[in-house]
């Protein structure tokens, strides 16, 4: 069965950080781990991390649902371009956003500035995955509601809650895992989480292991939290589905201040940094080379295209393995990549040198490389748009295509896939912002001599030639328009929609 | 399916698809090529690595990095590692991949070239470069400049300086503070400072934060004022830089330097390009960076390399970074 092959082989693949982590660790003396676990700095670095995290989250998720609820639900002005505008702020790389904020409001340091730009960063996972996840479901149950309760909160909660639960859960996750992970904000912002101690270890000791022991106590801790994911998500049954929409009447709701709010996730998240950006290019002499430029931008969406489809492919074999075969690897995959997602993204590029320069060494480097690298790091993007969107596919569907003889192939084509093409679409998109903009794992593991947007930014920023460095991070944001734009079409309610 | 979606997800299936497998060619005769890890901003090296390239014939590939991030990944690559040359930032993570036994003897002509405080104790590592340590200060907030480092720490600079306590170049100068006015003298400093100093992650946002005058000086890297004079214009600084008394601490210099990895026979030839004299006098007039070879001028406008310690400490030595570290982490400061 081709579905659990391949899940299958997607274990060791998500694996290989696991696997480093405790090789490294294993050269310790026991003594030394027990002494780091237990010291009162670790015991800060969770605090920390922990605060950072519940607030973001929370955050992230108000804000992604309610701007998911007033697109694709109610008749606001320019949806399309509010669509746009929600999920832009995905593809500015975090230290962008918080050189940015400095440039902006000096002294911006500690919980609240890394709490506020975390959150503007974040709130697009939320955005897409949700609106996905409304997108699909019909709205007759909605009008059902309204002619029970005349309460707005009431209705919410009995009819629009269910429909949306499993994506919230889902993308409340991987918030919560960008968080842990995240290393450009909060450096730059001077707020003390384990990814900062870990590069920390690095950079200032060269101490592999105490990065390795520190990786394993974020692992740790994250198997907490998708257990609660696991938790949450069980006994989920689908909601009630459309294929064919019904009508295209929308709630009246909105109007342009409605707009107006909308678009302050934008302001924040993509407006200032781009307004400092663009203060380096008024200030600064240095130029950047079209033909850089050019280059980096091709290897950018070479790198997003291939890697995105690659992950999303791979998401939703395991996810139908998961859900449909109950196929235990399948469900193994699923969870170590969530925890993979939490460490931070130079400890997983050094887990595929080690490995990969010793099992694949023809392999290594190239860009074959980096995208199975890519793949592994954002495939939990891929599956929390996915996996609720699966979720919403009745089983009955399934059983009633397979007893009148639909092989699965064709069950799969004609059945499951008009249903969760949004969901798809959203994650889809969701993978090639977040690649285009990664920067750590593409730096170690790219052949000599590459340099995509994000690489190029860096290495200007890094020299203090901000001009130079302000057309790349114009054009990233510009591509990043692009998904954001795809999405806007998948989204829109009132566009009609051909059904097979 | 919605057809036009069905379209784009097979474009760029299959977009993607090619692009990942026309990509992978393979490289060009290893004989010829020279492959380098850089830690160093590829702005300031490439003029230079083109320069040998036209030279010699030999194709160089270069990987542009954090120092530190590709010294843990020559660690993790091992003997495996297809890299012939390392080129850091820092002594220290020089120190680093010597301490994993990576690094090949050099030969005594290239170490010839430089004084020895400034290569590896055992001959696996060379300096290329020197960046000073100095006070950068805004003179509308600054009337009466410090003579020593060690003033900083008094309470008449409270809230006026800014360091950056997790970068290596700061954690270089609390090791040589350290070893020139001992252990006790630089814990006291670093509780002072720690009073007193606005915290920054990077020397580029100190430097920015004393243009701006939201603090009045503080402790970054000769070159960084130099790279923005570049870029916003001479004439456009405000901020002005200072060294502290000859013999100071606050004067350190750090280097830059590189290793060899592997026998590729061009990897020695390129240590000694890097430190012939033309080429050591580009770094000077075109990086503004310290000669490392004798009988080189220092670049006008910054202090002579006469008056800057040398204290009898090997940056390398982990050991010695492990107690500045614990000292640092003492103070609260990282």
């Amino acid at each position: 069965m081709l579905v659990k092959a391949l899940s299958l082989a997607v274990v060791p693949l998500v694996s290989v950080p696991l696997v480093y982590l405790f090789i490294r660790v294993a050269e310790v003396d026991l003594g030394v781990v027990v002494t780091e676990v237990l010291s009162p700095r670790t015991g800060q670095l969770v605090l920390n991390t922990a605060a950072l995290v519940v607030a973001v989250t929370v955050t992230a998720l108000a804000v992604g649902v309610t701007q998911a609820y007033v697109v694709v639900r109610t008749s606001v002005p320019l949806r399309r371009l509010l669509t746009i505008l929600a999920t832009v702020p995905l593809a500015v790389p975090s230290y962008v956003a918080a050189y940015g904020w400095l440039g902006v409001v000096p002294g911006f340091n500690g919980f609240f500035p890394a709490w506020l730009v975390l959150s503007v960063a974040t709130a697009p996972l939320v955005f897409l995955t949700a609106s996905a996840a409304l997108a699909r479901t019909s709205r007759s149950a909605d009008d059902v509601a309204q002619s029970i309760s005349t309460s707005r909160v009431r209705r919410h909660l009995l009819v629009t809650w269910p429909t949306i639960r499993s994506s919230v859960w889902s993308s409340g996750l991987l918030v919560a895992l960008y968080v842990i992970a995240d290393f450009g904000a909060v450096s730059l912002l001077r707020y003390d989480t384990f990814t900062r101690a870990i590069f920390n270890a690095y950079r200032s000791s060269f101490d592999r292991s105490l990065a390795a022991i520190l990786g394993l106590v974020v692992v740790v801790l994250t198997v907490a939290l998708v257990v609660l994911y696991r938790r949450a998500l069980r006994g989920e049954q689908s909601g009630p589905v459309n294929v064919v929409r019904p009508s295209p009447v929308v709630l009246r709701a909105g109007g342009w201040p409605h707009a107006a709010v909308m678009s302050l996730g934008a302001v924040v998240g993509a407006g200032v940094p781009f307004v400092s950006v663009s203060a380096w290019a008024v200030v600064g002499t240095s130029t950047a080379n079209v033909e850089r430029l050019v280059e980096a931008t091709l290897n950018s969406v070479m790198y997003g295209l291939s890697a995105a489809t690659l992950a999303v492919a791979l998401g939703i074999v395991i996810v139908v393995a998961t859900l449909r075969y109950r196929f235990t690897p399948a469900t193994v995959a699923e969870s170590v990549s969530w925890l993979i997602h939490a460490l931070p993204a130079l400890v997983v590029a050094l887990s595929f040198t080690f490995v990969g320069i010793r099992l694949v060494p023809d392999l290594y480097q190239t860009h074959v490389f980096v995208v199975l690298g890519l793949v592994v790091l954002f495939l939990p993007n891929a599956i929390s748009a996915i996996e609720p969107a699966l979720r919403a596919v009745p089983p009955s569907w399934h059983e009633l295509a397979q007893s009148l003889g639909m092989r699965p192939s064709t069950e799969f084509a004609r059945v499951t896939l008009p249903v969760i093409t949004p969901g798809l679409l959203a994650g889809w998109a969701l993978v090639v912002l977040v690649i285009v903009r990664e920067l750590p794992l593409t730096l170690l593991l790219r052949p000599n001599g590459v340099d995509t947007l994000a690489t190029r930014l860096w290495t200007e920023t890094s020299a203090g030639a901000f001009a130079a460095a302000a057309p790349y991070a114009v054009t990233l944001v510009a591509l990043a328009g692009i998904p954001a734009w795809l999405v806007s079409r998948g989204l829109d309610p009132q566009r009609k929609m051909v059904v097979s | 399916m919605n057809k036009f979606s069905a379209r784009i997800f097979a474009a760029a299936a299959i977009v993607g698809t090619l692009g990942a497998l026309t990509a992978c060619s393979p490289a060009g005769p290893v004989n010829d090529t020279l492959v380098v890890y850089s830690g160093r901003d590829e702005t300031l090296v490439e003029p230079i690595i083109a320069l040998f390239e036209e030279e010699t014939g030999v194709t160089v590939d270069v990987r542009y990095g954090d120092s530190a991030e590709l010294a843990a990944q020559l660690s993790e690559e091992g003997a495996a590692s297809k890299a012939d040359i390392f080129f850091a930032q820092d002594a220290g993570a020089l120190g680093a991949i010597e301490s994993e036994g990576l690094f090949r003897e050099l030969p005594t002509s290239v170490l010839d070239r430089v004084q020895p405080e400034y290569r590896s104790e055992n001959d696996r590592w060379i300096g290329i470069t020197g960046r000073a340590r100095v006070l950068v200060y805004n003179p509308e907030l600054v009337s009466e400049l410090p003579t020593s480092v060690l003033e900083l720490s008094e309470p008449q600079w409270a809230d006026r300086i800014a360091i950056s306590p997790t970068n290596a170049s700061f954690q270089a100068f609390v090791t040589a503070l350290r070893v020139i006015n001992g252990d006790d003298a630089a814990a006291t400093w670093l509780s002072g400072i720690a009073a007193n100093a606005q915290r920054f992650e990077k020397n580029s946002q100190i430097l920015e934060a004393v243009e701006a005058g939201t603090v009045a000086a503080g402790l970054i890297n000769h070159y960084y004022w130099f790279q923005r004079e570049v870029e916003v214009g001479a004439g456009n600084m405000t901020s002005r830089l200072a060294s502290f008394a000859p013999g100071d601490a606050g004067n350190l210099i750090n280097v830059a330097g590189v290793g060899v990895l592997s026998d590729n026979s061009h990897a020695n030839a390129f240590v000694s390009f890097l430190l012939r004299d033309d080429i050591q006098r580009i770094f000077v007039t075109e990086v503004m960076e310290y000669p490392m070879v004798a009988g080189i001028d220092t670049p006008a406008g910054i202090t002579p390399l006469g008056d800057i310690p040398t204290p009898d400490i090997d940056l390398s030595n982990l050991n010695d970074l492990k107690v500045t570290l614990e000292l640092i982490r003492a103070s609260g400061m990282i």
